[in-house]
């Protein structure tokens, strides 16, 4: 696979960093990396793409198709902040935005998020390449709590075959607690790559970061989260149905005591469809807590992975950390694969991990079309059923309202 | 209603019924007992279409062939069975599960779906006659139901779709005496000249209560005996034994 860009694509800090353009071109991760066993990029990207450019164009949208239910919006189109709405109306985006409060500030990312972290550019290809081309995402900072969740529409339009989009994000909140809900919406029908880093830093805050999905997309994704907790909570909710391949890494740290950290993922997979979940979670503070439950329905062929690892340093007594995984394989093709770690240095504390994957039980059935059920709706009840306890976490009612239906959409629609 | 001739039914090589012979006419009721294994669920089962059997033999209900009837048109068409051991499905809610059921008999029948609230109102009232607290409707279907509290359920179910056949697979074993009395109770509300029952057994107990127009002998999976009510009774004193 031939990766196209010019000069100009270069972001103009690239002096700062140590890489060079050949080291940009080649070299996606492969299956003799650890993270990346499950996922072979390089294979799955040279299987679909014989050539991938650098998307650099910026456009903008009108886009109605908004929730029904109260919130503040950004529209995002293919990665590029628009428009956004914090409740005095729906404003253009631009660098000059001006918001009422100082309280908030959102802005276009001039320096990428992860400049302190180019030592680990040497390894890391995607993050090379991220720090390279990024020329779009947004900088969100909060200092108080916001009355309304915050829904970026997330939209992806126009002809992007072939494209390499490349996005930057960072989320920076202090005593504030919010909801952010990523919308996820493709219209392109194309096949891209898009290659998202984001930063959360959190400070005496709650942030709960829903992904939800719209409709499927034919395009590959890959996101790299780094969290870090301060005092604070985050919970993340990923619905992300129907994408036909997504790795979403997550390095979370809880740097001081009393966090928590969360991740609860309801997905059905099908189409041969690829999803992986990895985070690495450091405890490295006393009485934190981290909780992951990861639910995938798999169908068609398709691959449903996650791979979880727990770090407690020595300094973390009365950590409690869980991890489950479930997978429910709904036909022999498909696969669930996962892979749990723990990694204990303290001695004081709760970690426990568990897995399991199984088809349908044929029992609950016959016993639902034994009540006049077809074998489709039974299906269906017993599909959303494996679900449901992801979605019983979810404490806004209108968020909960919104994700059954997204769920109901997507197992409806298949089986 | 259900005419059962020379029914022969094995498992995994094993035969089960060996010729049973039993004919339910509409509006009875009739009990069925006998040991362990001969055959009793097994009838209960092939009747409702359970998969895993080699079936020889016919079963008429209504006049039509029920032997390559898929489980949920014998349902839409008026058979119900209550399990001896009603399934726990996690994640799936009792009361939207149950507006699925009655939905899906209401549709095959061509007639019009309930909406939530019609629904709502018809089951509180069929709760409250089985006295099943409303806070189960909202639960987990059978997900940590005591035992009787599943046979609740699956008697509030048969009242909710209103089969013409109800099969009673041991529905009173697992029941203390109260319980046994509410479902016996919420039975013999349902009973009327239109519908019939096929009452599965192993104690008298249940038939104090609901009072069988037969009672048949299950034995070796065949039909040895039939009697009036009486012969609960008799069976109750001398136990299967006599029988041979």
């Amino acid at each position: 696979m031939k990766l196209n860009f010019s000069k100009e694509d270069f972001n103009k800090n690239k002096d700062n960093i140590m890489f060079n353009e050949d080291f940009v071109k080649n070299n996606f991760p492969n299956k003799r990396k650890e993270n990346w066993k499950f996922t072979d990029l390089e294979k799955i990207l040279n299987f679909k793409f014989k050539e991938l450019s650098v998307y650099n164009k910026k456009n903008t949208i009108t886009f109605n198709e908004k929730l029904q239910f109260d919130h503040y919006y950004l529209i995002s189109i293919n990665g590029n902040i628009s428009k956004y709405n914090f409740g005095n109306g729906e404003k253009k985006f631009s660098s000059s935005s001006k918001f009422d409060t100082k309280d908030l500030l959102l802005k276009a990312n001039k320096i990428h998020p992860f400049n302190n972290f180019t030592q680990d550019i040497k390894n890391d290809t995607l993050l090379a390449q991220n720090i390279a081309f990024a020329d779009r995402g947004y900088n969100l900072e909060l200092a108080s709590s916001l009355s309304k969740p915050i829904v970026i529409y997330n939209i992806f339009k126009h002809d992007l075959e072939n494209k390499f989009i490349n996005i930057s994000n960072e989320i920076k909140l202090l005593n504030s607690d919010i909801t952010v809900i990523e919308y996820n919406i493709d219209y392109s029908n194309s096949s891209f790559f898009r290659s998202t880093f984001q930063i959360f830093d959190l400070n005496k805050s709650n942030l709960n970061y829903f992904i939800i999905n719209k409709g499927s997309s034919k395009s590959y994704n890959y996101v790299r989260n780094k969290i870090k907790i301060d005092k604070s909570n985050y919970e993340n909710y990923i619905f992300t149905s129907g994408t036909k391949f997504k790795k979403e890494d997550s390095e979370i740290s809880l740097n001081s005591e009393d966090s928590s950290a969360k991740i609860m993922s309801a997905v059905f997979l099908k189409n041969d469809d690829h999803q992986e979940i990895q985070s690495t979670i450091r405890h490295k503070k006393p009485n934190c807590k981290s909780f992951q439950k990861i639910k995938n329905i798999l169908k068609d062929g398709s691959k449903g992975i996650f791979q979880g690892k727990v770090h407690v340093s020595k300094e973390a007594q009365k950590t409690d950390a869980y991890q489950i995984s479930k997978g429910l394989l709904l036909d022999q093709k498909s696969e669930f694969s996962t892979k749990p770690e723990l990694e204990i240095y303290a001695d004081d504390v709760k970690c426990s991990h568990g897995s399991t994957s199984g088809n349908i039980d044929e029992q609950a059935q016959y016993y639902l079309m034994s009540r006049g059920l077809s074998k489709k709706n039974a299906t269906r009840l017993i599909v959303k059923g494996f679900l449901t306890d992801v979605i019983s976490e979810i404490k806004n009612k209108d968020l909960k309202k919104i994700i059954n239906s997204h769920l109901d959409d997507v197992i409806n629609y298949e089986n | 209603m259900l005419k059962i001739i020379n029914l022969k039914a094995s498992t995994g090589g094993k035969d089960i019924l060996k010729g049973l012979n039993l004919e339910i006419k509409t509006g009875e009721v009739h009990a069925i007992m006998g040991p362990n294994g001969s055959g009793k669920s097994t009838l209960a089962n092939v009747l409702s279409g359970k998969p895993g059997y080699d079936i020889s033999g016919e079963i008429n209900f209504e006049g039509k062939k029920l032997n390559n009837v898929p489980i949920e048109e014998r349902a839409q068409n008026g058979i119900f069975l209550a399990f001896q051991y009603p399934l726990e499905i996690p994640g799936v809610n009792t009361s939207n599960f149950l507006r699925t059921a009655i939905n899906s008999i209401r549709k095959a029948k061509g007639e019009k779906e309930l909406d939530a609230l019609s629904f709502i109102k018809l089951i509180k009232e069929k709760a409250s006659e089985l006295k099943i607290d409303e806070k189960f409707l909202s639960r987990q279907l059978n997900v940590g139901f005591s035992g009787g509290e599943k046979k609740k359920n699956e008697i509030l179910q048969m009242k909710l779709l209103e089969p013409k056949l109800s099969v009673l697979d041991e529905t009173d074993s697992g029941l203390d005496i109260d319980a046994l009395r509410i479902v016996a109770d919420g039975v013999n509300s349902y009973k009327n000249k239109d519908n019939s029952f096929l009452i599965i057994t192993h104690y008298q107990r249940l038939l104090d209560y609901i009072k069988p127009d037969y009672i048949h002998v299950l034995s070796n999976g065949k039909i040895i005996k039939t009697g009036r009510s009486e012969l609960g009774q008799q069976l109750e004193k001398t136990g299967y034994k006599y029988l041979n």
